[in-house]
């Protein structure tokens, strides 16, 4: 018997499964078929003749499904087609169909992305993390770049250098009012020179006794000389005080917020005075705001010593060209022509400094650096206090940012093509059904920038969050910068968003939107062979990249740690280094002694050395040696370590040829004498001794202040590291005095470390009261010098291990997807016979060759661009073989790790699974 | 006399615009109207109808309102707009351009 119910229900559950029709459809051509049925029945029809009837006259269903899907989508293209015959052009309104058409595109984009997790989460991940690096390198750069940026006359104001066998950033005192007498382009000149040029001490102690005669002492580095121009030149904004006015007293001392608080807390500290180790009252007569981290000069304390009237009426004219340690700045009229300018300056030159270049046969030359070039542009010049930042290091983490976004977009590139093949029935239909190719590669390149824009914003967050975590790594204190205000930053982001959705959706969107109907729907299989070619061509790509990273890092780490550990030519590891008190007077010289005799007995100090210089620093006394009966002009350059003779002992350096200072044995400086002087071999290398021996007991002329001594070289000590790796040997003369300040060189037995420290420090507060206990080890001292080449090498390797991987996410995209296709390949494979091992080998081949292919392309450029990295250090590694194998083997493992689990995931279904669907 | 696809496909708008003049009408109704007038001339089969009603409502010509009729059916009406009926306006002065065109092509003396 038939059942109408059933039978229309079962027809009505077939229409629901055929793609086209939905809810509304459905009840309607409900309402339709029973109205057919019952007038087919009034026909005279009986029910299974009315049902047949009625279901065949509606027509074929996918058909009709067909229409149904354009009408919702393409209406207006449709009915475009439709009245072809019979266009006229009123009839159009191209509005309603640009926007139904987007929203559309929108649409079918998010259905699609969300349909295939693990291959938009492999897009989205990859870009997420390139832009993030992006955006972490963008602020670092933006930080570099903002160095000196704050001031307002900033783009008038130009450092004058000074160039004579060396380069250095300081110049004469005479150079700042010189240039502005002669040349009407200068404006004002302001002098700045750190307090250690007058009192040789890196450091001063400054103390405040208020009026119930509490004592405060702090130590400050950070204390300058300037002009009373250098506050108005510069726009340092004062709290309390006026730039103008702040400078007009000899004893006038400006402070910093911070130096404020240690003080006074929040009050205004105007009218207060401050005492210099000890000895020189100041009065307060300005605060200003803390100097910003982006300034190339930083300073806490000012004073003016300048004032002509600081040195007793009048200046006296013989400091004025011999001491270049002033940092000269000049302000320029806008208008003015620096090459012209320049031009003026041999003159200026010639007059000052003419003699004096005569005679040391020598030439002398200024500069002009702009004050927004001297952060990142600086040429290597001594005398510098800052250590400043490189634009090559700018240029290099810039470089890494952009390979990481490449090798995202090319991810993306990679795993839409491959993908395509998939989506060609989608664009077959759309073809048929009106779509042009035009609107094809809008819709393709409007679901990259979907997926851009989603990974923009994942990479904001993430950036947010690790904000902190670079900050440390790179090293930088950003607070007085806000990247959001920053027109440029918004422009860059944006263009990153156009350029990585134009540039990584315009092929795959040609390549998607130009697939013939006709083949794509019969059901061809079809690859193109350049398709494949341009995809190992990008993943290739990555691969070099990679593997440039890989040795990269291993080169910058390897040299790091060589330069850490390298025998040095003296102990390290067991010097405490004590401070000498800054706050010094007639009876701290018997005071030290007693120090030092104190410590002597105890039993864990082997031998204490107190010094002028240590290991570890560059020494700022430099002056010239000769053999006695030399010119002048054969001078070679020597530094100067003042010390006893236990500095030898202390830090276990080798006398090679000669002998020690002898105990209570010191250089004297007279007239007449001969001052006694040990020398390390270098030194007897630049005056011209064949070998250490040959230099002991020759008498030499050495220079201090303007005047030549003689000596007499007792001994020769080996050649150590001075400073760090990256210079060579230094050219070294020791003094021997009863005593030599500021540093105090212990000793110690490492076993007993803590106790030790603990004794000296109780020594010396109860030796020396009214100063702070300051100290080191010496080993950490001379490692600082690498601070930056440590800090390179971390963010060179975290960059790396972010780009390697971005490209294995890559790679893992491409193998799931590319196993994806082979599964029925992998199960026939298997029921004949074949061994995972066998598949393994079959899908890692081509991989395995673009490996090789990438790292014999890649290691030349590594291999040049790290010659030239270590040639920036005198001690260096050489380039090994390691360097050449490691990436090899790094990405062979992390290719063979991610096809392995692909294959053997794979592998490991039943055949019968995979095959029975067929 | 069987119309081209193309041509059945060019009529149907301005057909159910037409109609649909006529008054508010559902689905099968406006079929069976067709078949009607075109005395099986156009024929084509009745689902094929709906695509084109949905596209024309899409397009804002026709508007449509779920009733409940007889039997508790829920029923799908559909009647012009003012937009259909300005399309339909529109339609109707191509289709005479187009016919008169034709006419003095064939020199065809109007049939009464």
């Amino acid at each position: 018997m038939f059942d109408l119910e059933k039978a229309i229900s079962d027809w009505l559950r077939g229409l629901r499964k055929s793609p086209g029709f939905e809810d509304g459809d459905i009840e309607e051509i409900e309402d339709h078929i029973r109205e057919e049925i019952e007038h087919q029945q009034l026909n005279g029809l009986t029910f299974k003749e009315a049902f047949n009837r009625a279901t065949s006259s509606f027509g074929p269903l996918n058909s009709i499904g067909e229409e149904m899907t354009i009408s919702r989508t393409k209406h207006l293209k449709i009915s475009h087609k439709y009245s072809l015959e019979l266009e006229f052009p009123e009839s159009k309104n191209p509005f309603i169909n640009s926007t139904a058409m987007f929203k559309n595109y929108i649409i079918l984009s998010i259905r699609y992305l969300s349909r295939n997790k693990v291959f938009s989460a492999v897009n989205i991940l990859g870009l997420a993390i390139g832009m993030a690096t992006c955006l972490a390198i963008m602020q670092y750069v933006h930080f570099e770049m903002s160095y000196d940026t704050f001031h307002e006359n900033g783009d008038d104001i130009y450092r004058v250098t000074l160039k004579g066998k060396s380069h250095h950033a300081s110049n004469h005192p005479g150079t700042g009012p010189a240039l502005k007498d002669h040349l009407p382009e200068v404006k004002e000149y302001a002098r700045v020179v750190h307090q250690s040029t007058f009192t040789q001490r890196q450091i001063s102690a400054w103390s405040h006794i208020d009026k119930n005669n509490d004592v405060k002492i702090f130590n400050e580095e950070r204390v300058y000389n300037a002009d009373p121009s250098f506050l108005t030149m510069f726009s340092f904004p004062f709290i309390y005080g006026d730039p103008q006015t702040a400078f007009l007293d000899v004893n006038s001392l400006v402070i910093s917020e911070s130096v404020s608080r240690k003080f006074f807390g929040l009050n205004n500290p105007i009218g207060e005075t401050l005492i210099r180790d000890g000895t020189r009252l100041f009065t307060i007569t300005g605060v200003f705001k803390d100097v910003p981290e982006n300034s190339h000069i930083k300073f806490d304390i000012l004073y003016c010593y300048f004032l002509k009237d600081a040195w007793g009426g009048g200046w006296d004219s013989s400091w004025d060209w011999e001491w270049p340690e002033y940092y000269t700045y000049i302000q320029l009229d806008p208008q003015t022509n620096i090459e012209n300018l320049e031009a003026k300056f041999p003159n200026i030159v010639k007059q000052y400094l003419g003699d004096w270049t005569e005679q040391m046969n020598t030439q002398m030359s200024f500069h002009l650096q702009p004050l927004k070039d001297i952060h990142l542009k600086s040429p290597k010049m001594k005398k510098e206090r800052e250590v400043h930042g490189s634009i090559k290091t700018v240029y290099f983490l810039v470089t890494i940012a952009v390979f990481i976004l490449i090798i995202a977009w090319i991810n993306y590139i990679n795993l839409s093509t491959a993908k395509s093949i998939e989506r060609a029935r989608e664009v077959g239909f759309r073809k048929v059904a009106g779509a042009s190719k035009k609107q094809l590669i809008l819709q393709f390149l409007l679901e990259s920038t979907m997926v851009n824009l989603v990974a923009i914003l994942i990479a904001f967050i993430i950036f947010l969050f690790s904000l902190p975590y670079f900050n440390q790594l790179a090293g930088i204190k950003v607070s007085s910068v806000n990247l959001y205000s920053e027109a440029w930053f918004w422009i860059a982001l944006g263009l990153t968003l156009i350029l990585g959705s134009f540039l990584a959706g315009i092929y795959p969107a040609f390549v998607l939107s130009s697939f013939k109907v006709i083949s794509v729907l019969k059901g061809k299989h079809f690859s193109s062979s350049g398709g494949i070619l341009f995809r190992k061509l990008l993943v290739g790509f990555q691969f070099m990249i990679s593997v440039a990273l890989i040795a990269g890092t291993w080169m910058v780490f390897k040299q790091v740690s060589y330069m850490r550990n390298k025998d040095l030519g003296y102990c390290k590891d067991q010097i405490l280094v004590v401070i000498s008190p800054v706050v010094f007077d007639s009876t701290s010289f018997s005071k030290l002694q007693v120090f030092v005799n104190e410590l002597k007995r105890y039993p864990s100090i082997n031998s204490i050395a107190p010094s002028s210089e240590i290991p570890g620093k560059w020494i700022p006394t430099l002056n010239g040696i000769r053999n006695v009966g030399e010119d002048v002009s054969e001078n070679t350059v020597c530094h100067y370590i003042s010390t006893n003779h236990e500095f030898v002992n202390t830090y276990g350096l080798k006398i090679i040829a000669g002998r020690n200072f002898r105990e209570n044995e010191f250089s004297r400086f007279s007239k007449d004498g001969i001052t006694k002087v040990l020398v390390n071999k270098k030194t007897t290398k630049n005056l011209g001794f064949k070998n250490p021996e040959e230099s002991v007991n020759e008498h030499i002329l050495f220079q201090s202040g303007t005047t030549d001594w003689k000596g007499e070289i007792i001994g020769v000590v080996n050649n150590y590291h001075q400073r760090s790796l990256k210079e060579d040997y230094d050219a070294l003369m020791f003094f021997s005095w009863q005593w030599a300040i500021p540093y105090i060189s212990i000793n110690l037995n490492t076993a007993d470390i803590h106790n030790s420290n603990k004794y000296i420090e109780d020594l010396y507060k109860q030796t020396f009261p009214e100063n702070q206990y300051e100290y080191f080890f010496q080993d950490d001292y001379f490692d600082a010098q690498y601070a930056s080449d440590k800090q390179f090498g971390k963010v060179f390797g975290v960059f790396s291990l972010l780009a390697i991987f971005v490209a294995s996410l890559g790679l893992f995209g491409l193998t799931t997807y590319m196993i994806s296709r082979r599964t029925k390949e992998i199960a026939i494979r298997k029921v004949l016979g074949a061994t995972v091992q066998q598949l393994l080998l079959l899908f890692s081949k081509d991989f395995i060759r673009l490996i090789i292919v990438a790292n014999i392309i890649a290691l030349p450029i590594v291999y040049y661009f790290g010659k030239n990295w270590l040639n920036n250090f005198s001690f260096r590694i050489n380039i090994g073989w390691i360097t050449f194998i490691l990436p090899l083997i790094i990405l062979l493992v992390i290719t063979m790790v991610t096809i392995s689990i692909q294959t053997i995931k794979t592998s490991m279904i039943n055949p019968a699974d995979t095959l029975k669907h067929e | 006399m069987m119309a081209s696809k193309g041509l059945m496909a060019a009529t149907t708008k301005p057909m159910i615009l037409s109609i649909l003049q006529e008054g508010k009408n559902y689905g099968y109704k406006i079929i069976q109207r067709v078949k009607e007038i075109s005395g099986g001339s156009l024929h084509w089969s009745d689902g094929m109808l709906y695509p084109v009603l949905h596209r024309l409502e899409k397009e804002g010509f026709i508007s449509s309102e779920w009733i409940i009729g007889d039997l508790d059916r829920k029923r799908k009406y559909y009647a012009i707009t003012e937009a259909g009926k300005a399309e339909l306006h529109a339609e109707k002065e191509s289709w005479m351009k187009a016919h008169a065109i034709l006419t003095q092509l064939w020199d065809l003396k109007p049939s009464i």
